[in-house]
């Protein structure tokens, strides 16, 4: 693992509030028990971004996990740069897009991409000229956890059939000719 | 001073400066309607001479479709006097190539108010003869999406946003490469939403901060006007996502207000151990995560079990997870669940025995008082800011809604309102603390004295018919249900603000209605965007460590500040 540290962009300090706890919007227990269990931990990094309720969805039923340095989710700090897998939920609006885009931009290859809610989806609960209509109009995505906010069940399925596609290699972007292959 | 006096020194002071009319309404608010145009002159004089110190909030509403105005918009000044306990509003009329002087020297909290006005309305405001800025949307965006006749946005026409900082004249060259611009966000861990925040530093401490809004403006407010009343209810739920119910309750009970129905005790009593249940897990969310910000483990694990518990005690009752649609116009969705009070019975006794263990293990904890005592508000500048709830508490203030503007039940059960000292952090924490206690104290007390009977009102005008009515083939009753449905109740003509203490501080709706199912305009007050604002003026001068503590203490959510 490289030191991710080195790496992070002045323009994305993601490490302001509550910065130990980086995954800390997806540290559901849901996602830390289906993720501990593939294999693909080592080689994979989330790029969690949330930018409204659904960050709750996994902290409702989260027991209390101590960073007590043996969890390599918890272990340093992530930026988009070395992240393989966007989790995104939350609404898109205008604002948001430009900052999205660079995000997808900057990310390694190969790249996932999960929306997690109806409103990542299809913009569903705000439907109207302020928000858009699904993450999917912006760049290609893998795997959509349906739900306002998702269920717990749903975020586990979401998370197998995502580490699923990975052992397959099935990706919606692989960079050509690219030295970072897919490693499984 | 009775309010027969206050009418008096109003009329008084206001005389000079033209035309105007006083209304009472039957609660003793206060409308007065100003025709001439110094607006400027009459609010220094309401809050000079007639004691309205506080500024509510300011609402801009676009009167396009209503052929009896003469001008196209109006402005209404919501403003509270503490000493009265009374609400006034100004209105008064603007017309579309008219510019109104900005208020903001009179009431500091004026200025985020009058931003959004000139963004989502287009009404001109001036502050030291400069047009006011955008604050949710990009300067270089048009349009102004709260007026009736606007269409849509251009998703393409949004770019990055530069460096908000004018250059400091008065600064030397070394000075300036002293200080570096750093950006944070909109990206944020935790729970608190999407935003940006700039700041200038010198050396480690913040010289200059300006939050960047907008990033989750959803237009909760626009997509209110173009649907029926039953169908806002789920926005209003997302408008604070921490405690969902909250919104949801006034959103129900300023419109059961305004249709004249009174819901049955039973639904009152319900939703008041909803409104407390909300603030003490959101209290709790609070300490939780300055602790987490602070990396403190000393009682977390007892306010995230308060937490834990008493969200799954609310979910066992909504059924369907974290936005629970529990509030209905008329009363509540569905009626408690079987042995859902002994559940609660339990939880409280949970949540006092958490809460002891949690508190003491905090107050004898030096590393946190420390942290938490950096940075003090003081009263009055609190007052200034508009800032409501346990911060405002927390300086000193001895004012809470539940007391002053008693609903429900609330004037029977017995409570008291913890007040601080400093204003510190850990003054708002030692309140928020006591407040939970007294919200244990108000749902042990709704629980022994629980109403049976109905959970939602039969009225007519709200409520589905019978279904042995349906079945016995009654046309009108048909009919109804059909009316109910597709249309929803019928909103009748008036405008009305309706505040609740929400966990965070004043929670207010202004309502206009226009005798059809669809309301003519939605506004919401909500505590974080008044609590948001003097962050800036509070964080100067802060490292930025203590910067995230004083931010965690003042509980903004973006949501809530974006609508
Ligand atoms: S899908 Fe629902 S829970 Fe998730 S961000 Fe949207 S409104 Fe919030």
């Amino acid at each position: 693992m490289t030191n991710i540290n080195e790496n992070i962009n002045d323009q994305f300090p993601i490490n302001f509030l509550q910065s130990q706890e980086q995954v800390g919007v997806f540290n559901g227990q849901s996602l830390l028990k289906s993720w501990k269990n593939s294999k693909l931990q080592n080689h994979m990094w989330f790029f969690p971004f949330s930018s409204a309720c659904c960050s709750l969805a996994y902290q409702v039923d989260q027991n209390l996990i101590v960073d007590d340095g043996t969890n390599p989710l918890f272990k340093e700090d992530i930026s988009e740069v070395n992240a393989n897998i966007l989790v995104f939920s939350g609404m898109i609006t205008p604002k948001l897009v430009p900052y999205l885009r660079k995000v997808y931009q900057k990310m390694s290859y190969p790249k996932w991409v999960v929306a997690v809610g109806t409103c990542a989806i299809s913009g569903a609960p705000f439907e109207g000229p302020f928000v858009m209509k699904g993450l999917e109009l912006l760049f290609p995505v893998d795997i959509v956890i349906p739900g306002c906010p998702p269920s717990e069940e749903g975020i586990d399925l979401g998370l197998k059939l995502l580490s699923e596609k990975m052992k397959k290699g099935i990706c919606s972007a692989i960079q050509v000719n690219s030295e970072v292959g897919l490693k499984q | 001073m009775n309010s027969h006096n206050l009418l008096e020194v109003i009329a008084d002071s206001l005389s000079p400066f033209g035309e105007y009319s006083v209304i009472q309404s039957s609660k003793g608010e206060l409308v007065i309607k100003v025709t001439s145009l110094k607006i400027e002159e009459c609010l220094m004089a309401l809050k000079k001479n007639c004691g309205f110190i506080q500024l509510v909030d300011i609402i801009g509403i676009d009167e396009k479709l209503n052929p009896e105005v003469q001008k196209r918009f109006q402005l209404v000044y919501v403003l509270y006097n503490f000493e009265e306990q009374i609400r006034a509003a100004i209105e008064i009329e603007v017309g579309e190539a008219e510019i109104i002087p900005s208020c903001s020297h009179i009431w500091c909290n004026a200025d985020w108010a009058e931003r959004e006005i000139y963004d989502l309305l287009g009404i001109q405001i001036t502050k030291k003869n400069k047009i006011t800025k955008r604050i949710f949307f990009p300067n270089r965006f048009t349009g102004h999406p709260l007026r009736k006749d606007f269409e849509s946005v251009d998703f393409e026409c949004f770019e990055d946003s530069d460096s908000p900082f004018e250059k400091d004249t008065d600064l030397t060259l070394e000075q300036m490469s002293q200080r570096t611009v750093v950006t944070m966000g909109p990206q944020q861990s935790g729970d608190r939403g999407a935003f940006r925040l700039w700041m200038e530093m010198e050396d480690d401490l913040i010289s200059r901060i300006e939050p960047e809004l907008g990033f989750i403006h959803r237009g909760i407010e626009k997509l209110s006007e173009n649907q029926n009343l039953n169908r806002s209810i789920h926005l209003s739920e997302r408008l604070n996502y921490l405690s969902p119910s909250v919104g949801s309750l006034l959103w129900c009970r300023a419109i059961e207000e305004m249709i004249a129905i009174d819901i049955p005790e039973r639904a009152k009593a319900i939703r008041m151990i909803l409104l407390e249940m909300s603030r003490i897990i959101e209290h709790c969310r609070g300490i939780h995560s300055i602790q987490r910000e602070l990396k403190l483990a000393a009682g977390e694990l007892q306010f995230s079990q308060i937490i834990k518990t008493g969200e799954r005690l609310l979910s066992r009752y909504s059924t369907t997870g974290h936005f629970s649609h529990l509030n209905m116009i008329g009363g509540m969705s569905r009626d408690l669940p079987h042995f859902w009070m002994g559940e609660l019975m339990e939880w409280i006794r949970t949540v006092e025995r958490h809460l002891f263990t949690g508190h003491e293990s905090l107050k004898s904890s030096q590393f946190w008082y420390d942290q938490n005592s950096i940075k003090g508000i003081m009263a009055s500048e609190a007052l200034e800011w508009g800032v409501t709830g346990p911060i405002l508490r927390s300086c000193g203030v001895n004012f809470d809604l539940r007391k002053a503007e008693p609903f429900y039940f609330y004037q029977d059960v017995d409570f008291e309102i913890p007040l601080g000292i400093n204003g510190t952090s850990f003054d708002i924490y030692l309140v928020k603390v006591e407040e939970i206690k007294q919200s244990l104290n108000i749902l042990a007390q709704v629980a022994d004295n629980l109403p049976v009977g109905d959970f939602v009102s039969q009225d007519q005008r709200i409520s589905f018919a019978s279904k042995e009515k349906i079945k016995e083939g009654d046309l009108g009753a048909m009919a109804r249900n059909q009316r109910l449905i597709n249309i929803g109740p019928t909103l009748p003509q008036g405008k009305k603000y309706t505040s609740l203490e929400s966990p965070n501080g004043e929670l207010g709706l202004y309502l206009i209605g226009g005798n059809s199912a669809h309301p003519l305009r939605v506004k919401w007050r909500t505590p974080s965007f008044y609590h948001f604002q003097p962050f800036s003026n509070w964080a100067k001068g802060l490292s930025i460590d203590s910067a995230r503590v004083v931010f965690e203490s003042l509980n903004i959510l973006t949501s809530e500040v974006d609508r």
